[in-house]
């Protein structure tokens, strides 16, 4: 008589490549059958895709563009996760930052030399959103008290707030109802780069990811941030301060999302408006997820994902198919790297049960 | 006098949708595996409710659809995260970003779309009922079901041996795999259960509160009843109080709306849900776990047995 | 208590052949065991004998790799607890299966209920009662589990047990965590369960308790079965102690005495409340010398573990002192005291000695950062240069070299490498924490060796349940029971060392305790 034992494997080593590799296959797969099924070819509709995020430079220049806030949150995730920490609250860190940068542009204009300007919003952005990820962090250092729920909520009263400023206090008087404050000040702008929307913000998010990665891997901050992910026994044997470093690492992690806010208002739209809060926080989970919590790759993925989104408003035009096929393909993909982790995990045995 | 009655119905109304994902979840939650792809199938019930509705002008159909939809959905979820082990906040948000996908590209065509009717319960033994009449003859079969169904779930919960094997699987499931008790069992069909309670929710929004589909429309209710949950300490009456308050927030602002009154500013209704769950997560967590409000003790943690 | 057997002739339970290997370590090696009705049959050894990994093939939470079992004559197999449980077998494990936030009544019916619609709690309660009654195990059905005691929660675990109807009763250390009434009640239980045919097997290193209450007692020493007899025929605690320890060889270590040096440890009247259910210790004072090995021994849990802990600044001390470096600290003060030339070596090597998902280098640095980083940058370099020579030094085999991951470093190579990495620090006193626990006899002899040659630099505090480690390595040994220090005596000493048995046991030698 036979029976299966499920048995952990020694070792997992996945590469962040590895995994990207093995759950695109899925997803294709998928995709193919909804386009089959749509009466479209599949060969037709991902050429479709691929030539609308990559064929030519302004499309590219767009996936670009939808990867900068994607970067920022990616980082935010990976960062937290590294300590074993889910920052879920992405999406209200990045909203927040955009406030905060708004308010600065808004209000303070005035009294900020040109020359200071951008870097005082970048401060700004960076504030606001470790601001809002400060109560859960205290709630989690202090008081264990779960921060998936908690940065969860704080997405919500976020957005909330957000619309509240930009609907009342903050509006546009001269905008007609239209949802958004006025626009910023020139000064306040990222600067754009070969007249295509690619702004600053690429450049800061390209060097955000440098200094996690050279943080995390060279610093000794860096090092006590790995071990408490790693073994928390072995941080408590070698005096690391959990309650100390969960702050540090989620009002950093905050900061960061706070960025990706700040580069949105400051560099594409222009202005506090209802567009700033689309779900960018909510794929950083995925980026960071898909990077394997690697610093470098998360610019990687992120572009991937930008030509994911972008090409599936490709498809949209082209041949009217609805773009949420690259909703399904991501959550497919995501799906199958979940499942993934199983298999690379465990090694199923045959067992021969005692004669 | 009948502002109030207004405004009550109203409430009612917006917290069925809610109140009815929120007690799926809760026995979702209660066996031990936390989903956060609620959102996704609720849009999914939604969809599936409608288009079978537009097509079949059955309702019986249109809502059992709904909740097979959410079902399956939720069937995956508990595969990956039962069976798998997959980490389930991953799974969850897979699940919420597919459904939602799946539920904006299948349900294009029937945006705008004037689906079949579900009449409301407007007879008159029941308007005669002191106080309540008005507002309930203002609900649908649904609505009235949902409301029993609160109370229902409660005394499975806590009174029968299923509600017990349920609590001690979210619990401690080292110790109720030693008793004999299939973890995994128990955990695969309060996560399915989860998903059709979510998907009827959805079909309630697209069939009976709007009515009608459009993309995203459940607005992150989906995201609502997962804080709910949490507000009602896992107890399904306390679930009905939470989405009552939510459905009369909501009612509020529609009223100072339409009246032009604001008495609370909209903004700070709207924040009153999350604020109320932080303040009962917090309370909960901080005041040692063993109160009544505490969280399940294995919420999501996958389980395994080490041979 | 009997001397004679109660038994009928044939055994209730028979274990014939068992074997179980996990990895390389063998935890049972062909035992056989009869086990018979109505008896209170005690195994007994030290940690790390293989007993507990043997109740739980009984139990079913373990299949053996080969040998059989037999029930009432009839061979059986258990695929999991539940199984053996249906057959009359039930273990209360040392950690207990109870669900915190749920009832008494909610526990014990937990799987026996079938579908019910009605969970009918009164009716499961009146049979609670009577079995309460019956076998002297009060407690209220209704309160939640985590509002009772210890004594009560064991209370609860039997009843389980009884509740379905289980006839053999398997404990694991099951006065480890009890108060002496508490043990008092226990073993009046015992007496009942055995009076009406239930019967009982309990695992134990405690030896006195095993006289006291047990008919027959079966010895086991690193996974063999040393000795098995009825406890009426064992003359005295120090015979048992010796059957437990065994006469081992020692090893060929150097141990050649060396001039003491200076003190560089002081402990005065220190006293610590443990946590959780770790016994706390009282009113400890002890000194080490440079090139002194000083043990800390005795029977698992008497406070060691509290100890150490406060030792180690994980934990406060609420009075007493402790003279370090030259300074003499209180207990807050200890705790941010800085403690660079003390080095702990922890028990638990995998989790909190090591991390087990980094690599060989990573872990070198671990409890040195200062030493291997740059202003905020890390030195890599010089700390795999430091872990390259380490590894030669200490013959630590790495598939991988220093990149190797630890968690694929075999028992004996991590703690060569923990050892390394902390005796690298040239430390004054070192605090080595059961260094050689699951260590084979290779990897042990480089162990002692290396804390041998130690002793030209520091002062050693060795804790061990090892006695034949503490006699190997020590100058001094204190024993300590129950939360105090009982004796202290020196190892050249040989009448001394013949006492340690009765010493471990909580008597002294002229009968004092």
């Amino acid at each position: 008589m036979k029976s299966v034992c499920i048995e952990k494997k020694s070792h997992t080593r996945q590469t962040w490549g590895s995994t990207l590799a093995v759950s695109t296959l899925p997803a294709l797969v998928i995709g193919a059958v909804i386009f089959q099924a749509a009466g479209v070819s599949s060969f037709r509709a991902y050429a479709v895709m691929l030539e609308g995020a990559f064929g030519n430079w302004y499309a590219f220049s767009e996936v670009l563009v939808k990867a900068i806030p994607l970067m920022f949150t990616g980082l935010a995730v990976a960062l937290a996760a590294r300590m074993a920490l889910w920052n879920i609250g992405c999406e209200g860190q990045l909203v927040f930052g955009g406030i905060f940068a708004a308010g600065v542009a808004l209000f303070f204009h005035d009294c900020i030399p040109d020359s200071l300007m951008i870097p005082i919003l970048c401060s700004a952005g960076f504030a606001g959103g470790a601001l809002w990820a400060l109560i859960p962090a205290l709630m989690k250092a202090c008081w264990n008290v779960n921060e998936i729920i908690s940065t969860l909520m704080f997405n919500y009263i976020a957005v909330i707030i957000m619309e509240h400023l930009y609907f009342g206090p903050w509006r546009d008087p001269m905008g007609r109802g239209f949802p958004g404050t006025a626009m910023l000040d020139p000064t306040a702008w990222l600067p754009r780069f070969f007249q295509t929307r690619i702004h600053l913000g690429l450049l800061i998010a390209l060097a955000a990811a440098a200094a996690v990665y050279v943080s995390l891997s060279r610093l000794t901050w860096g090092y006590r941030i790995n071990v408490i992910g790693k073994s928390p026994k072995a941080a408590g044997y070698a005096h690391i301060k959990f309650t100390r470093q969960t702050i540090v690492v989620l009002l950093i992690s905050g900061g960061l999302a706070g960025l990706a806010g700040m580069s949105e208002v400051c560099g594409i739209h222009l202005r506090l408006q209802q567009g700033v809060a689309v779900g960018y926080g909510y794929d950083g989970i995925i980026i960071a997820f898909l990077a394997r919590l690697n610093p470098l790759a998360v610019p990687v993925i992120a572009v991937f994902l930008g030509g994911l989104i972008v090409g599936g408003d490709q498809l949209q035009s082209a041949l009217h198919l609805p773009s949420s096929i690259s909703q399904i393909l991501e959550g497919t993909m995501l799906m199958a790297i979940a499942a993934g982790n199983f298999f690379a995990a465990y090694r199923i045995k045959w067992l021969r049960s005692n004669p | 006098m009948s502002d109030v009655i207004f405004i009550a119905a109203i409430a009612l109304k917006s917290s069925i949708a809610v109140l009815l994902a929120a007690i799926g979840e809760i026995f979702t939650e209660r066996s031990g595996v936390l989903n956060l792809g609620v959102e996704g199938m609720m849009l999914i019930g939604a969809m599936t409710g409608f288009i079978i509705g537009y097509t079949t002008g059955s309702p019986l159909l249109a809502f059992s659809g709904a909740m097979a939809a959410g079902a399956l959905l939720a069937l995956i979820h508990a595969v990956l995260c039962v069976h798998l082990q997959a980490n389930q906040v991953i799974s969850g948000l897979a699940v919420t970003i597919l459904g939602t996908g799946l539920s904006s590209f299948i349900g294009r065509p029937f945006i705008g779309r004037v689906g079949i009717r579900i009449e409301t319960l407007s007879s008159d033994w029941i308007s005669a009922v002191p106080l309540l009449g008005p507002i309930l003859s203002q609900q649908t079969a649904i609505a009235i079901m949902a409301l029993v169904l609160a109370p229902l779930a409660g005394y499975v919960l806590m009174h029968t041996s299923f509600g017990l094997n349920i609590r001690a699987s979210g619990e401690d499931p080292k110790a109720t795999d030693a008793a004999g008790v299939s973890v995994t069992a128990y955990r695969y069909g309060c996560t399915v259960f989860g998903g059709m309670m979510a998907g009827l929710a959805g079909a309630y929004l697209s069939l009976v509160y709007t009515p009608g589909w459009k993309e995203n429309m459940a607005g992150g209710q989906g995201w609502i009843a997962i804080a709910m949950v949490i507000f009602s300490s896992w107890k399904p009456v306390r679930a009905l109080l939470g989405a009552l308050i939510f459905g009369g927030l909501n009612a509020l602002q529609f009223y100072f709306q339409a009246t032009g009154l604001e008495l609370i500013p909209a903004y700070i209704l709207r924040l009153l849900p999350y604020l109320m769950t932080l303040f009962i997560l917090f309370t909960a967590t901080a005041m040692g776990k063993k109160t009544a409000g505490a969280t399940p003790a294995s919420l999501g943690k996958p389980f395994y047995r080490e041979d | 208590m009997d001397d004679m057997p109660r038994s009928t002739p044939s055994p209730v339970l028979s274990l014939a052949g068992i074997t179980k290997r996990f990895g390389p370590v063998t935890a049972n090696q062909d035992i056989h065991l009869d086990v018979f009705p109505g008896q209170i049959h005690a195994l007994l050894g030290e940690n790390g004998a293989g007993k507990s990994t043997l109740m739980s093939i009984l139990s079913g939470r373990y299949r053996p790799d080969s040998g059989t079992i037999e029930l009432y004559g009839r061979p059986v197999e258990f695929s999991s607890p539940a199984r053996s449980l249906e057959q009359g077998i039930g273990m209360v494990y040392q950690r207990y299966m109870l669900i915190e936030s749920l009832s008494v009544v909610e526990n014990i019916i937990l799987g026996t209920t079938g579908l019910k619609y009605r969970l009918n709690l009164k009716q499961a309660c009146n049979t609670i009662e009577r079995l309460s009654r019956q076998f002297g195990l009060h407690v209220d059905p209704w309160k939640k589990i985590w509002q009772l005691s210890m004594g009560e929660r064991q209370r609860v675990e039997i009843l389980k047990l009884l509740y379905r109807k289980a006839t053999i009763l398997i404990f694991d250390e099951p006065t480890a965590i009890l108060s002496p009434p508490e043990i008092d009640r226990f073993f009046e239980t015992l007496k009942k369960l055995s009076a009406s045919n239930h019967t009982i097997i309990f695992i134990s290193h405690k030896l006195e308790e095993v006289l006291r209450i047990a008919d027959r007692v079966t010895i086991m020493r690193r996974g063999q079965m040393i000795a098995d007899l009825p406890v009426g025929q064992i003359e005295s605690k120090a015979e048992l102690a010796r059957l437990m320890v065994g006469r081992d060889v020692f090893l060929n270590i150097d141990r050649r005495p060396l001039e003491y040096g200076r003190s560089v440890f002081q402990v005065t009247n220190l006293s610590a409340t443990g946590t959780n259910h770790a016994t706390p210790f009282d009113d400890i004072t002890f000194d080490i010398k440079q090139g002194e090995i000083m043990a800390i021994t005795g029977v698992a849990g008497n406070g060691q573990e509290t100890l150490v802990a406060a030792l180690t600044g994980r934990i406060p001390f609420t009075r007493g002192s402790i003279t370090f470096d030259g300074k003499s600290h209180t207990g807050p003060e200890w705790l941010r005291a800085d403690k660079q030339r003390l080095t702990y070596i922890p028990e638990d090597r995998h989790h909190a000695g090591s991390v087990s998902e980094a690599s060989l280098v990573e872990n070198f640095m671990l409890t040195r950062l200062k030493e291997f980083s740059r202003g905020p940058f890390l030195a890599f370099k010089k700390a795999r240069n430091s872990t390259i020579t380490a590894m030669d030094q200490f013959s630590i085999y790495a598939p991988a070299g220093p990149s190797t991951l630890a968690r694929q470093l075999s028992g004996g190579n991590l703690q060569k490498l923990i050892l390394a990495r902390e005796l690298d620090r040239h430390p004054e006193l070192i605090i080595a924490e059961h260094p050689t626990q699951g260590l084979d006899i290779g990897a042990t002899e480089d162990v002692w060796k290396a804390l041998l040659g130690q002793r030209r630099h520091a002062g050693i505090l060795l804790v061990s349940g090892d006695l034949s480690e503490v006699l190997t390595l020590a100058d001094r040994i204190a024993i300590m029971y129950r939360g105090n220090i009982l004796d202290t005596i020196s190892s050249r000493n040989a009448d001394e060392v013949s006492q340690i048995g009765l010493l471990m046991a909580g008597s002294r030698g002229d009968g004092r305790k």
